[in-house]
């Protein structure tokens, strides 16, 4: 909201610097988002009369003219065609800087020296379109600054209003707020006319709906003449940018500035039976909105109608066919209260936002809809001409109740943290237009959509003695007992630290993604936006892979080739109807961890790499007795490299190779390795004990085994088949290497592993391991192998 | 034989001086103290002499042997020490060349930001909270005093979700007050960092952001106690001397609210084009628990009061590494994120 400070000082006899004016109301009220100062942009513009035109000697199209501006002269080149001698301009001097955004510097035109420009309405940003040069034809005295001529000189504050101070949105509610800050009184603004012929016009006011129409004031005005409002009404709407339109219109939109009341005029013959109806809409039933829009109505919404028709979309637009035109003489003028949520419902439902809807979606003051009302009658009494030809109709159930609250002090201190005493809360809430009585306090009027509570009355007192005024305590540092999940924050800590020791840079996504992304990447039902920004952000992601391969997608386009990543994210989708989000952490791999990648493209990486941080992250994490399985959750995952590892039922990692159709999709030509991790899952496992198991330092002996066995069995057979043995020495199984030879034919590999073992109690003899190590190949030949 | 003793001392000072490599080394010592060396044999002539001769003979030849010796020996350390010198000299690295890095990822900057946030908290007794991003309209809403239809919610553009329960994308991180205050009986201090989605995007509004929610319930808590805490992080987060600005603002789940300003930390207040020429930074917003907020919680509030405040992760990181544009946190391009 814009407040011209020359309309303030109107209702407060303000004398602070306008800066100051507006660190004041930033300490104590409200954001300010900007001081306007008019003048400033026509600075260096003065009135200037041209004394003689030469034609210019190089240019057809030129003249040179010379002009004098009080006690300056000056000569400008000028391409206008309506210039003649003795004409009063606008001069634009070196150094202006015009509203429409044109620098004026001295320079030479065509070789002839030019000191400014003459201005055009459309330069000085008064019209938006302009025929020659601006001719101010009422001479004024010449070197004026324009802006003083204009009476463009007032500065303006634009005000950011939050949606509790609804009363603000006025120049009477800034005014009051400014006295009440500087301690100043408010003058009260004029409402009396004179009504003193016999009213001839029926009018009858019916409201059905009393719950969405608190009150309705109308009243008939005959043989009003339409016309353009007074200058000084339109330049006080032009400053606060509101298109002057005629005298009824300005009238109206000039209350609702200066007193905050929505008005609404139209014509009284087209007003069926001169009978106001306050009613629902019926179902079915439209109006022709003054927008020029077809409005479809509904049961919850409110209208004002005639007899027969809608005549206006209550607080909201007024209707097309009672609108008032030019040879309109008969008018209804009407103010009312509507209920905010009803007023906000509609507004919303059809798309419809006015300066009107706005302020009865906060909420207005019931005794100003009176107020409102009466200025308006004498402003359109005074500019329109005319009579009051009928009773004022005022219909309401009730006037809201008077809220009163008590003042308890020390509550209010005990909150702030302040010692402010009883005395000065008393002067600060009576400057506020609250009334104390016996520590009783009475809300004003227009204030009661808001203050209802002793917790407002205390938001009074505190931004009013000042925020700033508030001395620092700090509260004891308690220690309370930590939530059961406190241990989940310290191993996402921990992940996070694992990847970027890892080398894995981490990345922060949306959770939006596309729908349209390869289909083998949405692992889950995802949750869809209902009102996504873009189609290509309306799903949420059903895990971190999409995120990882986008980002890397987007850095290999962007020619970084080598990157490790992961997120720590949450993920999102729908089982059974319910909504399931999980925090996972994916990891994303291009080249081998921790390896140079200045020099060489592309480090080797090898699944069973991957397979190895996935057993490091678990073991860092503290989980030992993790199994791996075939994947058969990531589908976009390389379907033979690719692994889950878990425990019971819990999943608590997926990794592998990315599938090559994911890596040709997104036109990646090398590699990929994705690894997602279910810390979710994971904590359950979790367990901080650690115990102390004696080791042994006796010297290990290590026997070689080698083999070639059928492709088909799984490393994990071969050791178990080991074990079998039960030796009490075997420490460890080492795989030394896989060799896939054809000696036996394709479907047979050849494994090479070393046994170690070691006697806790003393160092093991020749021939206990000779022994143990017999008993090792007796087992295994139980599988189908040759040694060899 | 004393004349003997004196030419082989000479012969062997003047020799082991000129000696440069081991071979020459190793011939002096088999010339001397080899089987046939000289002074070998001159040892094992010693059992043809009398008795006195050996005794005056016996250790002078002793010592010739033993001083030679050692000057072999400290020779032939002299020149291993100058062939590893020029070995090492020649296995010389040049420093200057790039070297083979071992990589060490990097945490986002709203991660370091969140983690530093906690730890000032941390310090002040606060615990660390989570709550769910998809949210319904209760606890993103109605339990923080947000009426239907009423202008408060405009200030949030929400994202809402096809579900039966017509879920939503959690507009800030005050629904986890709620979990929390359900969950917890007071007292009830904790820190709550998180994402949070509005439906605005433009150059200095992204979709997606991060906010760090807190949250201090208890008996007597004030107004005076929050304007400590919020100071005591601004000046651990930016500068020891950083100054608050609080001004009147209104959110409905507190009462009264506030904004906060922190002293421009890019021109500590003279003004710039960061704060606008005004010298002061907005970065969070605060105030007292609304009764209602309480209420709805089942918490007394003539009983307890509390304080509450929220933040804008991308915002502090703004400030801390001056990043100037909100996209960069989520493009995660490669030079951006090792930056950090």
């Amino acid at each position: 909201m814009l407040l011209p400070i020359n309309w303030l000082k109107e209702l407060v006899d303000i004398k602070e610097e306008v800066s100051h004016l507006a660190e004041r109301l930033i300490e104590h009220s409200c954001e300010i988002d900007e001081i306007i100062d008019q003048k400033k942009k026509f600075d260096k513009v003065v009135v200037g009369e041209i004394t003689k035109i030469d034609k210019h000697p190089d240019a057809d199209k030129l003249v040179v003219c010379q002009i004098t501006a009080g006690t300056n002269q000056y000569q400008i080149v000028t391409g206008a065609t309506n210039v003649f001698v003795g004409a009063v301009i606008p001069v634009a001097l070196d150094g202006a800087d015009l509203p429409n955004g044109v620098l004026i510097k001295n320079s030479k035109l065509r070789g002839v020296d030019s000191n400014g420009m003459l201005c055009s309405e459309m330069e000085l940003g008064l019209s938006d379109e302009a025929k020659g040069i601006m001719i101010l034809t009422d001479k004024p005295k010449l070197g004026t600054p324009i802006a003083e001529y204009l009476k463009m000189n007032d500065q303006l504050l634009d005000v950011s209003i939050t949606p509790n101070r609804g009363d603000l949105l006025s120049i009477r509610g800034l005014a009051r707020e400014i006295s009440a800050i500087f301690e100043l009184p408010v003058k009260e603004i004029d409402i009396s006319y004179t009504d003193k012929i016999k009213h001839d016009a029926p009018l009858e006011v019916i409201n059905e709906a009393t719950d969405l129409c608190a009150r309705y004031m109308g009243v008939v005005i005959k043989g009003i003449k339409i016309a353009p409002s007074p200058e000084w009404m339109q330049n006080k709407l032009s400053k606060v940018n509101i298109k002057p339109i005629n005298n009824i219109v300005d009238i109206t939109n000039y209350v609702l500035y200066e007193c905050g009341q929505p008005l609404h005029a139209f014509s009284y013959e087209k007003l069926a039976d001169s009978t106001i109806v306050v009613r629902r809409a019926k179902n079915g039933e439209t109006i022709q909105a003054l927008n020029d829009q077809k409005v479809e109505l509904t049961d919850k919404d409110l209208i004002i109608a005639d007899k027969k028709v809608p005549v206006a979309l209550a607080g909201i637009i007024g209707g097309m066919q009672s609108a008032i035109h030019d040879d309109t003489t008969d008018i209804v003028l009407e103010a009312a209260s509507f209920n905010p949520s009803n007023v906000r419902k509609s507004s919303f439902l059809k798309g419809i936002r006015t300066e009107a809807s706005q302020r009865f979606e906060k909420g207005v003051d019931f005794q100003n809809v009176e107020f409102s009302f009466k200025r308006a009658i004498k402003l359109i009494l005074e500019i329109c001409g005319g009579y009051v030809a009928s009773d004022i109709c005022d219909v309401f159930e009730k006037e809201p109740e008077v809220v009163e609250l008590k003042l308890r002090p020390e509550r209010v201190n005990s909150l702030l943290g302040t010692e402010i005493p009883k005395s000065d809360m008393i002067s600060i809430l009576t400057r506020l237009g609250f009334n104390v009585t016996n520590d009783l306090i009475t809300v004003p009027s227009w204030r009661q959509a808001e203050v209802n509570r002793e917790a407002d009355i205390i938001e009074e007192i505190g931004r009013i003695y000042g925020y700033n005024n508030i001395e620092l305590k700090l509260a004891p540092i308690t220690n309370f007992e930590q939530p059961k999940d406190l241990s989940f924050f310290d191993m996402n800590k921990k992940i996070r630290e694992f990847f970027t020791l890892q080398g894995n840079s981490e990345i922060v996504s949306y959770s939006m993604v596309s729908p349209d992304e390869h289909p083998a990447i949405m692992n889950k039902k995802p949750l869809v936006l209902k009102n996504p920004l873009t189609s290509y952000e309306s799903v949420l992601r059903t895990n971190l892979f999409v995120s990882l391969i986008k980002n890397y997608d987007y850095n290999n386009r962007h020619l970084v080739a080598d990157l490790n990543t992961f997120e720590v994210g949450k993920i999102y989708y729908s089982e059974n109807d319910k909504v399931v989000e999980e925090l996972h952490t994916g990891a994303l791999f291009s080249s081998s961890p921790n390896k140079a990648t200045t020099t060489k493209s592309q480090t080797n990486f090898s699944f069973l790499e991957l397979k190895g941080i996935c057993e490091e992250i678990l073991t860092y994490l503290g989980i030992k007795q993790t199994k791996f399985f075939q994947n058969d959750i990531f589908e976009f995952l390389h379907p033979g490299n690719s692994s889950k590892a878990s425990i019971g039922k819990d999943t608590l990692a997926v990794f592998g190779e990315v599938h090559p159709d994911i890596t040709k999709f997104y036109g990646i030509k090398n590699k990929l390795f994705f690894i997602e991790i279910m810390p979710e899952n994971i904590k359950k496992y979790i367990s901080d004990k650690k115990k102390y198991k004696k080791f042994s330092l006796y010297p290990t002996v290590r026997r070689d085994l080698s083999f070639w066995i059928d492709k088909n069995v799984s490393f994990e057979q071969i050791v178990q088949t080991i074990n079998k043995a039960k030796s009490p020495f075997l420490k460890d199984i080492v795989l030394v290497d896989i060799y896939d030879g054809k000696k036996y034919g394709d479907d047979k590999i050849n494994f090479a592993v070393q046994l170690i073992f070691q006697d806790p109690e003393k160092t093991l003899e020749e021939e206990t391991v000779n022994r143990e190590f017999s008993k090792i190949v007796e087992s295994v030949t139980k599988l189908d192998l040759i040694f060899g | 034989m004393h004349k003997q003793v004196e030419t082989i001392q000479n012969d062997f000072a003047s020799s082991i001086q000129k000696c440069l490599d081991l071979e020459t080394a190793d011939k002096i010592r088999v010339d001397l103290l080899g089987k046939k060396g000289t002074v070998t044999e001159l040892l094992k002539g010693m059992k043809d002499l009398s008795i006195e001769d050996k005794k005056i003979y016996g250790p002078l030849l002793n010592q010739l042997r033993d001083s030679i010796n050692s000057q072999i020996e400290a020779k032939i350390s002299q020149i291993n020490k100058e062939i590893m010198n020029k070995q090492l000299l020649s296995e010389k690295s040049d420093f200057s060349l790039p070297s083979q890095k071992t990589k060490t990822g990097t945490l986002h900057p709203i991660t370091q930001v969140i983690y530093e946030a906690e730890s000032i908290f941390k310090e002040l007794g606060f615990v660390v909270a989570e709550g769910p991003e998809v949210e319904t309209d209760f606890y993103n809403f109605e339990a923080l005093n947000f009426p239907h239809d009423h202008p408060s919610r405009d200030m949030h553009d929400t994202f809402y979700l096809d579900t039966k329960e017509n879920h939503l994308l959690r507009t800030h991180t005050s629904n986890v007050q709620i979990h929390v205050m359900k969950k917890m009986a007071p007292p009830v201090k904790v820190i709550m960092p998180g994402k949070v989605f509005r439906s605005d995007s433009d150059v200095s509004h992204s979709p997606v952001f991060h906010q760090i929610e807190g949250l201090y319930v208890d008996k007597n808590v004030s107004f005076a106690n929050l304007k400590a805490t919020l100071q005591y992080f601004t000046q651990r987060f930016f500068l020891k001397d950083t100054n608050i600005r609080l001004r009147p603002s209104y959110f409905p789940f507190t009462e009264p609210s506030v904004e906060v300003d922190v002293q421009c930390v890019i021109c500590g207040g003279k003004g710039c084009g960061v704060c606008k020429q005004t010298g002061w930074l907005e970065v969070l917003g605060a105030g007292m628990v609304d009764p209602n907020v309480l209420k709805n919680v089942n918490i007394d509030p003539e009983e307890y009061s509390g304080f509450a405040f929220g933040m804008g992760v991308e915002r502090l990181a703004m400030l801390k590494y001056g990043i100037d544009n909100i996209k960069l946190y989520y493009d995660n391009h490669a030079y951006f994120l090792e930056q950090f």
